[in-house]
């Protein structure tokens, strides 16, 4: 089901009724979530609740019995259990073909044919994302952090919550699982701040993103008819188009948790205002980056030991992260670009330079400021120009051709295609305008501006929401 | 929750009436405007008019029948009312609009598509889209009240049809209808491209659902008008077996295979101008 569908718009009013008004005992709110949850998912393909159903029994019952031990080799093989099953379900469902195809290609530039077998298998919505949170769970318990759960409901429920469930945001068991435990209590502020997140939300995915979509698609799919300045445009709107499609799914996510009385964890912080590429990527996918440094990054020594060691750590992360996105050199390539962005900031220790919001106690940046932002922002979109393109060579090829300028007179695409046209170029304005001066809150709904704000967003929204595509959130695929 | 409640009730009041002002506003610029952007535009437009004949169906007609050609060689007067994306349901609707202007003619030809007969399903998305801003027309209303599943949400929820088929009849069509930007100049499109595999070729069904052609032949029966079925050539046919024999007990001139040539064609199902021209040849050596 879509968070901007027709049938999610039945579905979130029913829920939300009957689990504060019919299920009010906590254990039957916890079944009901579960339920819903399941729903919610099938609703997509019914079959892969049972992946869903395998990891949660598996992880569950390791929790139990790496608290019945203290012996260090059983509990490693417990760990090492939930690392194969978990990793085991990714690689097969996400990763098989990509390795097949891989190694027969390496076996064909030796000039040793191989019979191809790829096969057909269907990525389940969603699988990197709950895999990373069970796992996470078992981890947690191994280090001693977290006491298991025996309620299989909770820890059920918290694997499939399902504002989360299919593209995150990324929940560790020490900040979902509890809240399962207690009675949640309707909190009219968390609630309306919820509806706020997702009413940006959806203005973020059906206006921005969707709108960014229809451009970028046939721009990438056509590259070689553009000009260098309608490929930059391309680059750019997919930069918007990624950023408002996966923060647009985050603050829905967890705006509808927050209905429900569960508290998410913050998953973008205006991005694209960072000042260099480690305040990016503090402020972008926060919970797969806080997930990859506290369980890859430290374990390898982090930011300690010899430089060498450091540089090493920092293109692991990067290297990993890039390929939980797909199964494709592209992302390993986007991982690894950057990390090469990245490692000259950590080498200078200026990697943890800009912790604080841009111009927190100011309207405007400073010039030098602004020049950080354009810059950085300039790179990232650089970076998401290897991830968008189907394959390195065309994300060469693209950049290739944007750096030729042919003249003004070849600047012609914009009034080329009727369907194509005019509206991005100041939507795009427009959404950096309320992000730019609601940075330092969740929403533009807030302060004296803030029902004249609501009105604006629901009109563009209406006006401008792309909803006929019905095109799904990208992070989907990952 | 009361307070919740409260909060919420308001917002959805505000959308509601902002759905209603949307809906009021769309409709009024997309159907209260001369500004022909569309053929279903041109029909809501004109009233009492007579052609010779008139030819109905999807994109299979827009490019296949070039009705100069036809008005230049017969000294009659033709009319092109195909539309890229219809199923055989909105060229039914197409044709009860024309019924119910007063355009008439003597002779209405149908193309039937060989794929629209075997899917089960009566609605084209793109098809249909044209119609949204009409669908409180009476004659709109009923026929999408039969044949379209989404006739309960796109009439009853304000503004819903608008975002429904957004990219079609959503902010775009309304900027171009305002700017005065005439879309539709000459109803026949001509294409030029040459189909380049000549390998390709377009592979027939074998289960073909009847029902709609029945309702079409009763209402042209009852408004005694004189339809005449047929459909258009396919590049390197394939299974055309049990087609061409639902095409002769249902009465329906088959042209399947009366042009072979590689390049008179855009893709398997589309002739390119030189094909339209030599189809419409035929249709005038066998109906003129």
């Amino acid at each position: 089901m879509l968070f901007n569908s027709f049938d999610f718009l039945l579905f979130l009013p029913l829920v939300f009724i009957l689990y504060w008004f019919v299920f009010r005992k906590l254990k039957l709110q916890n079944i009901f979530i579960l339920i819903a949850s399941y729903v919610f998912y099938g609703w997509w393909d019914w079959r892969f609740l049972s992946l869903i159903l395998a990891s949660t029994f598996v992880d569950y019952s390791i929790g139990l019995l790496l608290n019945k031990t203290d012996k260090k080799k059983k509990r490693k093989l417990l760990l090492l259990a939930s690392l194969l099953f978990n990793l085991g379900l990714l690689g097969v469902f996400k990763y098989y073909n990509f390795f097949i195809d891989n190694w027969i290609n390496a076996w064909s530039t030796m000039g040793i044919t191989m019979h191809k077998s790829s096969l057909n298998i269907i990525l389940p919505v969603g699988i990197s994302f709950y895999t990373f949170q069970t796992l996470s769970y078992t981890i947690d318990i191994y280090r001693k952090k977290l006491k298991p759960t025996k309620d299989f409901i909770a820890f059920s429920s918290f694997v499939s919550f399902f504002p989360q469930l299919v593209a995150g945001p990324i929940e560790r068991a020490s900040n979902l699982l509890p809240q399962f435990y207690k009675k949640r209590v309707f909190s009219y502020d968390l609630a309306v701040s919820g509806v706020k997140l997702i009413l940006w939300g959806l203005f973020k995915k059906v206006v921005i993103a969707d709108n960014c979509a229809i451009y970028v698609n046939e721009i990438f799919e056509n590259y070689q008819d553009q000009s260098g300045f309608t490929l930059a445009l391309g680059a750019i709107y997919f930069a918007f188009q990624i950023y408002g499609d996966f923060s647009g799914y985050s603050d829905i996510a967890i705006g509808v948790a927050r209905l429900f009385g569960f508290n998410l964890m913050r998953n973008f912080n205006y991005p694209y205002f960072s000042r260099d590429i480690a305040e990016f990527w503090r402020r972008w996918h926060i919970s797969l980056s806080t997930w990859f440094r506290d369980y890859l990054y430290i374990p390898l020594g982090g930011s300690k030991g010899s430089k060498y060691k450091q540089i090493r750590n920092v293109f692991i992360i990067f290297l990993v992260s890039g390929f939980w996105h797909g199964a494709n050199w592209t992302f390993i390539f986007w991982g690894g670009l950057n990390a090469l962005l990245f490692i000259p900031l950590l080498l200078s220790n200026k990697n943890r330079k800009n912790l604080d919001i841009v111009a927190k106690n100011g309207w405007f940046p400073s010039g030098r400021e602004f020049f950080q932002i354009l810059l950085t922002f300039s790179l990232t979109t650089i970076a998401w120009i290897f991830f968008r393109a189907e394959s390195i060579t065309v994300a060469f090829n693209y950049i290739k051709q944007m750096l030729v300028f042919e003249g003004f007179s070849k600047i012609d695409y914009l009034t080329g295609i009727e369907r194509y046209s005019f509206e991005i170029i100041f939507l795009i304005p427009i959404f950096l305008l309320f992000e730019w001066f609601y940075r330092k809150n969740e929403t533009p709904f807030q302060g004296r501006l803030k029902y004249m704000n609501e009105m604006i967003i629901l009109l563009m929204l209406f006006i401008f929401g792309s909803f006929s595509d019905h095109t799904s959130f990208i992070y989907f695929q990952f | 929750m009361k307070r919740f409640f409260k909060h919420i009730g308001l917002r959805i009041i505000i959308t509601y009436i902002l759905l209603v002002c949307l809906d009021l506003v769309f409709t009024y610029t997309l159907t209260k405007n001369s500004i022909i952007r569309n053929k279903i535009d041109y029909i809501s437009n004109t009233q009492n008019n007579h052609f010779n004949s008139i030819f109905l169906g999807s994109s299979r007609v827009e490019y296949h029948v070039n009705t100069d050609l036809i008005d230049s060689i017969t000294t009659t007067k033709s009319l092109n009312l195909g539309i890229s994306g219809q199923s055989l349901s909105e060229t039914f609707l197409t044709f009860k609009l024309l019924v119910a202007n007063n355009i008439k003619a003597e002779k209405y030809f149908i193309q039937i598509d060989e794929k629209g007969l075997s899917e089960k399903k009566y609605k084209s998305f793109i098809g249909a889209s044209s119609f949204m801003p009409y669908s409180k027309n009476e004659y709109v209303k009923e026929h999408l009240k039969k044949h379209d599943p989404d006739y309960y949400k796109d009439y009853y929820i304000p503004f819903y049809r608008y975002l429904n088929y957004g990219y079609k009849i959503g902010y775009r069509e309304i900027v171009l209808k305002l700017s005065g930007k005439k879309r539709v100049e000459k109803f026949y499109i001509g294409l030029s491209e040459t189909i380049q595999n000549k390998n390709a070729s377009y592979y027939f069904n074998n289960d073909y659902e009847i029902n709609l052609l029945n309702e079409i032949i009763s209402f042209s029966k009852e408004k005694k008008l004189n339809i005449i079925f047929y459909t258009s050539p396919y590049y390197n046919p394939r299974n055309t077996v049990k087609f061409k024999g639902f095409c002769i007990k249902n009465n329906i001139v088959s042209y399947v295979d009366s042009i072979s040539s590689k390049d008179k064609f855009k893709d398997p199902e589309h002739l390119n101008h030189k094909g339209a021209n030599e189809f419409t040849k035929q249709l005038i050596r066998d109906f003129y």
